[in-house]
């Protein structure tokens, strides 16, 4: 039988020694590490833990993080900001892009020590934290948290409107009122991002179980090294996986294309209109970034008056395509939806008939 | 006249074990105190941060493994360390908790860099899937957190645990 004295003898490794140990660890269980003892802790939040981490998570080959955090002068080029300069208040908005520079670069002030290093633990903590949470809005965040309890599209269309009407400003600024809204305002980064982004594309990548996979709340992507095995890449917490996808472009594209999946067409069925006028409610509704023409290439409908996704030829043997977001399109893409996307389609001059009930063309 | 040069190693508890110089060389400490000292006929090294037992058990591995060089193990583990360890090592690490904890210091000790990882990553099998508590308990490790501290840690991780 073992003693405690005995036990106890786990007290005397050194640092390099516990440092060896948790380099064998997953970041779940470093963390559960660090609630160990002050020991454990002080060398289980170092940087010699977090920073491989940080670049094993942030700057894997699956998605270029591009070292925004580091650099900021990538920010706006590769995030969704040059097309805010597009829109008609572009003065104001120029301005709120420096705005957001300096606040930005305060925030990683944060993540720095007096010699200016930054501290890898905390920046990993922050790019993988839930965002604080307006508690007026827990309801919308938790449906967020749970993404994959969205299986219908009803329930997503409530959850964008609920976001969409928030704000009456151009439609860039009921995205951001969106995040403002739930994301509490310590999250800077987190400001401008457009969140249906996040829903939108999430939503894709779940659904589409080629390599990434959704699992009790981690995203873990996968390489499918041949037939019969899968190689873990990494899992992340699923908003650190959402921020990371979204703050690229390039990233975007890329999904799309893997998926076969026009990029234009993502945010098309999100164009929620206004309940009761059935039309966009902005005054100046700014020029679509989507080609809403795309839309119907996208869904056909089935007899049952639900929408089904449209597979294309070559994603058909797969039979791991054939289950595109069926849940997602089918449970609740009810006749109602054509009629909102109809009002959406009108609204942008694009003809649109439905024929013999759910039908479109 | 080619017979095999030999190492005396004694163990803090001042028990002596013979060894042959090139399986020993494993060791970076023992390499580098051979290099610096004389060419004795068989140098006497004092070890005196290990136990004999632990020692015992360096000497065997180093006895397999310098014939068969140990692969590295993979950083963070991957699964279970069974499926990654071969068979001997599996058999070397059938050795009681303290034991294996002696190991780990004697092989950072000793600078044997692949026996270090091979017991680190046991350990850390071990640690998968349990509680800071659990973890606490298993290899009798005090909390010296005050109940603030632990507090401001949890919350600090909750991303982790919600995740």
């Amino acid at each position: 039988m073992k003693t405690n004295a005995s036990k106890a003898i786990a007290s005397q490794l050194c640092h390099d020694e516990i440092l060896n140990i948790l380099q064998f660890l997953n970041v779940k269980q470093i963390v559960k590490c660090l609630l160990i003892n002050t020991n454990w802790n002080i060398i289980g939040s170092s940087n010699i833990i977090w920073k491989p981490l940080y670049n094993h998570f942030f700057m894997n080959e699956f998605f270029k993080w591009d070292q925004q955090l580091q650099d900021i002068s990538k920010l706006e080029s590769n995030t969704f900001l040059p097309e805010l300069k597009l829109h008609s208040h572009r003065k104001k908005e120029d301005s709120d892009i420096k705005d957001l520079k300096k606040e930005t670069n305060n925030l990683l002030e944060k993540f720095k020590d007096k010699n200016g290093n930054v501290n890898y633990y905390q920046l990993f903590q922050f790019d993988c934290h839930y965002p604080q949470i307006n508690e007026s809005n827990v309801d919308i965040v938790d449906q967020l948290r749970n993404v994959d309890s969205i299986s219908n599209i009803e329930t997503l269309k409530q959850l964008i409107k609920h976001i969409w009407k928030d704000k009456d400003k151009s439609e860039w600024y009921r995205i951001i009122g969106t995040s403002e809204m739930i994301l509490d305002k310590s999250n800077k980064l987190w400001k401008r991002k457009p969140i249906l982004t996040f829903i939108a594309i999430t939503l894709l990548v779940l659904f589409n179980k080629k390599r990434i996979n959704y699992v009790d709340g981690i995203i873990v992507l996968t390489n499918v090294k041949n037939s019969y095995t899968q190689e873990q890449i990494c899992e992340m917490p699923i908003l650190a996986f959402c921020k990371m996808i979204s703050s690229n472009e390039e990233n975007i594209s890329k999904l799309c294309s893997k998926h076969n999946y026009k990029k234009m067409t993502l945010g098309a069925f999100l164009k929620v209109s206004d309940k009761q006028t059935g039309k966009i409610s902005s005054r100046h509704p700014p020029k679509p970034d989507i080609n809403l023409t795309n839309l119907k290439l996208c869904f056909r409908s089935k007899n049952d008056e639900t929408f089904i996704a449209v597979q294309s030829v070559s994603d058909n043997m797969n039979p791991d395509v054939l289950e595109f977001a069926p849940s997602f399109f089918n449970a609740g893409g009810s006749l109602q939806c054509v009629q909102e996307v109809k009002a959406v389609l009108v609204e942008n001059g694009i003809r649109f008939e439905i024929k013999n009930g759910a039908k479109y063309c | 006249m080619s017979e095999t040069k030999q190492v005396e190693l004694t163990s803090k508890d001042k028990v002596s074990f013979k060894v042959d110089r090139d399986v020993i060389l494993m060791s970076g400490l023992v390499k580098d105190m051979l290099e610096e000292g004389d060419e004795d006929e068989t140098p006497i090294i004092p070890i005196p941060n290990v136990d004999s037992k632990p020692l015992q058990k360096v000497i065997e591995y180093c006895q397999y493994h310098h014939k068969e060089p140990a692969q590295e193990i993979e950083k963070p583990l991957k699964g279970k360390i069974e499926d990654v360890i071969c068979d001997w090592d599996k058999k070397f690490l059938e050795i009681d908790q303290s034991l294996l904890i002696e190991l780990i210091m004697a092989a950072n000790y000793l600078n044997i860099k692949d026996l270090l990882d091979l017991t680190c990553a046991k350990v850390a099998s071990m640690i998968k899937g349990k509680s800071p508590e659990q973890i606490r308990e298993m290899f009798g490790i005090e909390n010296d957190f005050t109940p603030e501290e632990e507090a401001k840690i949890r919350e600090e991780n909750k991303w982790c645990e919600e995740a």
